[in-house]
């Protein structure tokens, strides 16, 4: 799996660590950087709230095509 | 008493460890027994089974430290209730009852002759020892917040 930068890019535009992030979700810091990285696969619950902590679309964030397909 | 609730990559993660400790043990168990058919005794029974457990208890803890899958992100804190309460008043009543029993009957219980009591102290701190230094590699190894 790549690395999903535009999470990353969101989150840096927030000003939020992954820790922040973490905390708002509910989940551990682990958790949000094996997303970010492309070595866990997060469940839609777990997108949804990922994208309602950062004031973001589940398309902006998690959607592949052929623009995102390579972030 | 607080309630250790784990996010979805930890509970994954524990499960998958789970299914891997489980045929380890399996597996163990397969080899001593095909080892004792074959009249090879590393250790008495039932200490070898112990020791098997113990072995794939080490493997299942150590896989959850390094994991990340030991302590979940929020600790909610939980009240004691009267039933639990009620289950820790008896399970001590129970513990005093049978120390006090095995202590005033110690006569007739026979006493062990070999040395598996040791050998079992022997592989129980070379547990914890083994949970030590994961620990120690994953604190070093990780750490590091990425901003």
């Amino acid at each position: 799996m790549s690395k999903n930068l535009r999470l990353k890019s969101a989150r840096a535009a927030m000003d939020m660590s992954q820790k922040d992030v973490a905390e708002a979700v509910g989940v551990t810091r682990q958790t949000m950087n094996a997303i970010e990285n492309g070595d866990y696969n997060p469940s839609v619950n777990l997108c949804i709230a990922i994208c309602r902590a950062l004031g973001k679309t589940l398309d902006q964030l998690f959607w592949e095509d052929e623009i995102n397909e390579k972030n | 008493m607080k309630k250790i609730e784990f996010d979805e990559l930890q509970q994954s993660r524990r499960y998958k460890y789970g299914y891997q400790s489980f045929i380890l043990l399996s597996f163990l168990i397969l080899i001593d027994t095909i080892l004792y058919s074959f009249g090879f005794i590393w250790v008495k029974h039932p200490t070898n089974t112990f020791i098997i457990l113990l072995v794939g208890s080490t493997y299942f803890i150590s896989r959850c430290i390094l994991g990340d899958a030991v302590v979940g992100p929020k600790e909610i804190p939980r009240q004691m209730t009267a039933k639990t309460a009620a289950v820790v008043l008896l399970t001590m009543v129970v513990a005093i009852l049978i120390v006090g029993y095995l202590i005033s009957h110690r006569s007739i219980i026979p006493s062990s002759t070999d040395n598996d009591g040791s050998v079992m102290g022997v592989v129980a701190l070379g547990m914890w020892v083994v949970l030590g230094i994961v620990y120690l590699i994953k604190r070093i190894r990780g750490g590091k917040v990425e901003q």
